[in-house]
Parts: structure tokens; C-alpha cells; sequence
């Protein structure tokens, strides 16, 4: 199983990789989410205000 | 169309573009991680092409998406346009970058050197400053109408850049190796490799256009926060 994860000598730069993309692609797709509801709900607490 | 009626009608095809997205990034992830053999030549490290071939795949496409986008905006003054401007071009920075960080990890293994100034690589990277020079140039000129001209024009001026990358393996001596998966030639790869590779370059297509489509939607309510139906939209839910 460790040997699976070692790839070799090659596991360092292929986990390396795939940690970097999958962090960067998870947080792609979670930002223009996360800022809609942000504007959201700055836009129902100004409404509320006014 | 109209910015309502594009961001009433867009939110089911974000969350079907991500799902659909997701499942066949994880399906043909896992797939080229632990169901493929070791490349002959390569050994395990060729596994970074799952990544690396998408993401530069892509980082293409957006640019040509950009500067065709340009055009719209200056020949029609399409508002729709410059929010896909605006929307795309921190999506492309991102993939370029995983596109040269992936290649330059691949390269340490493979060549035996993170980097080499070589044409692709040289080429891909004007890329990377072209999708941030978009981002600085949008936040540095003040009136978005002028600023939405100037992005524009330097979408269209930059897209010479485009050609070059691609024949760039052709036409100057290079490491990176030429073009694995044409259209008029049978591909390179072994089918082995090629189909995982083929359902990650699809899938980071659909994945990229619901993000691409989900920032034009936080733009398009940003733009419009002030009108009515923005204003019904946040109080109704």
C-alpha cells in the first residue's frame, strides 16, 4: 500500500501536484459561491436598515 | 440577454456543471492515480499529465473565450461580455498556473531540471502575465466603461500569443514534447492512458465553466445590487 503511495522516487512530485490542483480547483469553485451569498446578505442587511 | 434573466436561469446550470464536473474529476483522477500502469519511460511521474494536460488544455481555451469576448464588447458594447471578461480571467490565471506548476514539478523527474527558458514554456508564461495583466488593468482604470475597452483590446492583442504557444514545439528546438492528442492524427498515447486522461480534460472543461459561470453570476448581482429585482431576489430567499 505504502509502496502504491511512494510511486518510486516520483510520489513526491505526483502528491505534490495533485494536492496543490485539487486545493486550488476545490477553491475555485468555492469562491464566486461563498461571495454571492456574502453580497447576499449585505444586500438584505442594508434593505433591512433602510 | 438580459442580466436577470441570465442570472435567474444560470443558477441550475452552476450546480449541474459542478456536480457533473466533480464526479468526472474524481472518477478519472483516481482512474490515472491507481488503475494505470507506470509510464515505460517515465515511470509514475507521467501521472502529473491528468493534471497538467487539462490545465494548460484550458488555460488556452479562456484566453481564446477572452479575446472573442473582447471583440463582442467592442464591436457591440455587450455588457454580458465584459462580465464574462471579468469573470474568466482569475479562472485562467489559476489554470495557467497549475499548468506551469504542474509542468515545472513534472519536469524535475522527467528532464532532470525544474525549468528550462525554452519557447512553450516561456510562451505559457506570457500567458500567465497576460491573465494578470486582464486582472490589474480592470482594477487600475477607474470608469468601467473605459476599463472594460482596454481589457478588451489587450484580450485581442494578446491572443497572438495563442498560436505561438501552440506550434511553439514545432517551430523552435524545445524539450516539452509536441502535441500528444490532434484532431488529424491518430494520438500518441496508448488508449491505456488516453481515456483517463480524455474524461479529466472533459471534465475540467465542465467543472471551469460552472466556476466561470457561477463568478459571472456574483457579478452581474454586484453590477446590478442597486436595481429592483436584485433588491426582490435578496429579500425573497
Amino acid at each position: 500500500m505504502l509502496e502504491a503511495f511512494a510511486m518510486g522516487d516520483h510520489g513526491v512530485y505526483v502528491w505534490s501536484v495533485y494536492i496543490v490542483s485539487i486545493g486550488f480547483l476545490i477553491g475555485l469553485g468555492m469562491y464566486p459561491l461563498m461571495s454571492l451569498r456574502h453580497l447576499k446578505r449585505k444586500n438584505s442587511n442594508r434593505e433591512e436598515i433602510e | 440577454m438580459s442580466p436577470e434573466i441570465f442570472f435567474r436561469g444560470s443558477l441550475m446550470w452552476v450546480y449541474c456543471l459542478y456536480l457533473i464536473g466533480i464526479l468526472g474529476l474524481s472518477l478519472g483522477t483516481i482512474w490515472g492515480l491507481f488503475f494505470v500502469p507506470p509510464e515505460k519511460f517515465q515511470g509514475d511521474s507521467f501521472r502529473i499529465m491528468f493534471i497538467h494536460v487539462p490545465a494548460a488544455h484550458l488555460s488556452q481555451i479562456i484566453y481564446i473565450g477572452i479575446a472573442v469576448a473582447g471583440v463582442v464588447y467592442i464591436v457591440w458594447r455587450t455588457k454580458m461580455a465584459d462580465v464574462f471578461m471579468a469573470a474568466a480571467a482569475p479562472v485562467g490565471l489559476i489554470t495557467t498556473g497549475l499548468a506551469l506548476l504542474s509542468g515545472i514539478v513534472w519536469g524535475k523527474p522527467t528532464w532532470g531540471t525544474w525549468w528550462v527558458w525554452d519557447a512553450r514554456t516561456i510562451s505559457v508564461l506570457i500567458l500567465f502575465f497576460l491573465f494578470f495583466g486582464q486582472i490589474a488593468l480592470r482594477q487600475a482604470v477607474s470608469r468601467p466603461e473605459r476599463a472594460a475597452f482596454a481589457v478588451s483590446v489587450l484580450a485581442i492583442v494578446g491572443a497572438i500569443n495563442i498560436p505561438i504557444i501552440k506550434y511553439s514545439v514545432e517551430w523552435f528546438t524545445t524539450l516539452h514534447q509536441p502535441a500528444s492528442i490532434t484532431l488529424t492524427r491518430e494520438s500518441a498515447i496508448s488508449m491505456v492512458f488516453l481515456i483517463p486522461l480524455l474524461i479529466n480534460i472533459a471534465s475540467f472543461y465542465i467543472y471551469i465553466a460552472g466556476v466561470v459561470l457561477a463568478g459571472m453570476r456574483t457579478l452581474v448581482l454586484r453590477r446590478h445590487k442597486h436595481t429592483s429585482w436584485v433588491q426582490a431576489w435578496t429579500g425573497s430567499s
